[in-house]
């Protein structure tokens, strides 16, 4: 078999991160990346990238602190060297606040940011109407700066990327052996996933650069992530909302609400407002799939429907799709021995 | 009644200000006026970084701890308020790292979530086996000299950009009416005024980048150089600030190629994403050293001219981190000196 050809359908921070961990673990193969969308205009570019991680419901507990663990080591190690402006990855501390002491005042992954504690008495009087508190110092992955960067060491390997919205992924069958589906949202319509929905949610990107940490309320409904250049001031979670249009008395509400949190964030200038729909699902569908269709069968390999929390988990789920891949490629290869790669 | 301050950084324009408020509804016919040959962006002041933070030990100097606690919580105050951003005022987290283990410093109660760092953290920091995190507080005097400059200039108090070379000058007959106190905030030129041997100049110099990147402040401490002689990184508003430079008894405000290597060397090694961040500004300045702040009262004479004089210089490399306890503690000293003058006249004329 020639040099095995892998398709990546979508150029957000699943479908790059995926492609690169593809090459990086079977140099042999030819990836090629196709999207109909690319930074600054994937969904990835209007979250703030926070390595925060969200729970899903349908995917246990160690896996997903596995893959957490998996991103945040990844992206510790570029922080701290001097490619870190560059891929716009840094380090922020901040709080989480509560309204009320939560059920559960651990979640798993506080043994994997950095210095997780309860707040004191003291931080907490910054936060009046709030009774509880977590601080922590964890990650943050600025886009555009991160998925240009990607692109960049993707291209650095050869691999192609195209602009090309793809409706079906039988089209892909004469040119690829495997096709790995990092479509996001785009995966409802590309392969009829009735259960993934989106959760619309929409932020303020603002110049505020004496804001140095993040606040967020354990409810994820408002926060403040300082990013390298701007902060991003949010939010919404708005189920089966598909609308991409700002909506202004959101915006107001948005922005009241951090202020609250935040005064000083009034002298904030240069509002930018965006949306972006979070792929949502129950679990993130990382599987293999073979279809079939009159005797011609498409390996393919999902990786979507990370919601809230794909930047938390992208490297993790890139790598795992990535075995898949190996797998899927073992399989055409057909040999009882290890395939060579 | 006139009052001269002599000295336009943090403490000339903090102490004026603080005396401006607690008096001048007791003394309507007070005069405020500030004398300085530099002003801000040119003072000492506006050089540092503007993090508040002590030195390690305070050396049993209680009172100093009271002025460094009494201005943070002051700042802290401050911190909601709509004039925060135009202070120059902002919460931020950091590093103290060490090479080995220390005691907690005197202001490990003050900051906000002081804490010792993780073994994880400390990997960030290959060569440190120490360390502490904590949130304090930024003050840039590049925002906050010109916000104390509008409130006094608000309240009616005049500047002069003059040197001024003796307190005779200020006080003596030169002008029709003589001032009546005089407040000596000359920082590290105060031994110009009266001579004090006890002061001497803190040499630092500091590399102001852009790197945006850079959220929490990270001090580095080396027992053996002493204070500010080991690489330090903090970031400001609009840039982040490197130094480690501490050379006592040097008074050249001449930026040094070899401080300069010092200076980038350290805190790239300590910081590589560092390595990327752009050059904008070099800058030397002298911290005001003293073993203790000179905060004290006294009458000068000379001939037939009297003023009392309220000194208020010496603060070394933590002006900002206690300037408003010895603005406060000044204008006690005022106070005090206001009920003299009230017992002393029949008929006060102020």
């Amino acid at each position: 078999m020639a040099a095995p050809k892998v398709a990546v359908v979508g150029a957000g921070v699943i479908g790059l991160s995926t492609a690169l961990c593809i090459v990086e673990t079977y140099p042999s193969c030819s990836v090629t990346v196709l999207s109909d969308q690319f930074s600054p205009n994937t969904t990835s570019d209007v979250a703030a990238g926070m390595l925060i991680p969200h729970t899903y419901p349908g995917t246990p507990i160690h896996t997903q602190k596995q893959w957490f663990k998996e991103t945040f080591t990844y992206l510790f190690a570029i922080s701290n060297s001097a490619e870190a402006s560059e891929a716009g990855i840094h380090l922020v501390s901040g709080w989480q606040v509560f309204k009320n002491t939560p059920k559960e005042e651990l979640p798993f992954w506080s043994d994997v940011v950095l210095g997780f504690r309860p707040m004191s008495e003291a931080e907490l009087q910054k936060f009046p109407q709030h009774q509880f508190g977590q601080a922590f110092t964890t990650l943050k992955c600025d886009c555009p700066p991160y998925l240009l960067w990607l692109e960049k060491r993707l291209k650095a390997t050869g691999v192609q990327m195209y602009t090309r919205k793809v409706a079906d992924l039988w089209e892909l069958h004469s040119e690829y052996n495997v096709v790995v589906n990092c479509a996001g949202i785009g995966a409802h319509q590309l392969v009829g996933d009735e259960k993934l929905f989106p959760v619309r949610g929409q932020v303020l990107k603002v110049h505020a650069p004496w804001v140095k940490n993040f606040i967020r309320v354990g409810d994820g409904l408002t926060y403040i992530y300082p990013g390298i250049h701007r902060v991003t001031l949010g939010g919404t979670r708005e189920r089966e909302s598909w609308s991409l249009s700002p909506d202004p008395g959101t915006t107001k509400d948005i922005f009241d609400r951090c202020c609250s949190l935040e005064p000083s964030l009034r002298g904030a200038q240069d509002i930018e407002v965006k949306v972006g729909l979070r792929p949502s699902r129950q679990c993130v569908r990382l599987q293999k799939e073979v279809l079939s269709q009159g005797g011609v069968k498409l390996l393919v390999v999902h990786n979507y429907g990370h919601g809230a929390g794909g930047f938390s988990v992208h490297r993790g789920t890139a790598k795992e799709a990535a075995h898949l891949v190996g797998e899927c490629i073992a399989a055409l290869q057909g040999s009882s021995s290890r395939a060579k790669l | 009644m006139r009052v001269a301050i002599i000295g336009a950084g943090v403490i000339g324009l903090s102490t004026a200000l603080c005396i401006h408020e607690q008096y001048h509804s007791l003394v309507p016919s007070l005069e405020m006026e500030v004398y300085a040959d530099r002003y801000t962006p040119h003072t000492t002041s506006d050089g540092a970084a503007g993090l508040w933070q002590p030195y390690l030990s305070d050396h049993g100097n209680l009172q100093e701890t009271l002025w460094n606690k009494e201005t943070f919580d002051y700042l802290l105050g401050h911190l909601g308020s709509p004039a925060a951003k135009e202070m120059g005022l902002f919460l931020i987290s950091g590093y103290n790292l060490f090479t080995q283990p220390v005691p907690d410093p005197s202001w490990k109660n003050i900051v906000l979530g002081f804490r010792n760092l993780t073994p994880k953290e400390l990997e960030l920091f290959p060569g440190y086996s120490y360390g502490w995190f904590n949130t304090a507080l930024m003050l840039e005097c590049r925002s906050y000299l010109p916000w104390l400059t509008n409130r006094l200039t608000q309240r009616g108090v005049k500047f002069f950009h003059k040197k001024v070379d003796s307190f005779q000058e200020v006080s003596g007959d030169m002008f029709a009416r003589g001032v009546d106190v005089v407040i000596n905030c000359t920082g590290v030129r105060a031994g110009e005024l009266q001579p004090d041997p006890e002061l001497q100049p803190g040499r630092g110099q500091v590399i102001k980048v852009l790197a945006p990147w850079v959220k929490h402040f990270v001090i580095t401490h080396d027992v053996q150089s002493g204070i500010y002689n080991s690489p330090y990184v903090i970031p400001g508003s609009e840039f982040t600030v490197l130094g480690g430079i501490y050379q006592h008894g040097n008074w050249s405000e001449e930026n040094s190629a070899r401080d300069h290597k010092t200076i980038w060397d350290n805190c790239c090694r300590l910081l590589p994403s560092l390595q990327k961040a752009k050059i904008v500004q070099e800058w030397s300045g002298l911290r005001p050293a003293r073993p203790c702040v000179r905060l004290e009262r006294e009458t000068v004479r000379q001939g037939h001219f009297q003023a009392e004089v309220i000194h208020n210089y010496g603060h070394g490399g933590f002006g900002i981190t206690i300037h408003w306890g010895c603005a406060m503690a000044a204008a006690r000293l005022f106070g005090s000196i206001l009920q003299e003058k009230l017992a002393s006249l029949p008929q006060p004329r102020l």
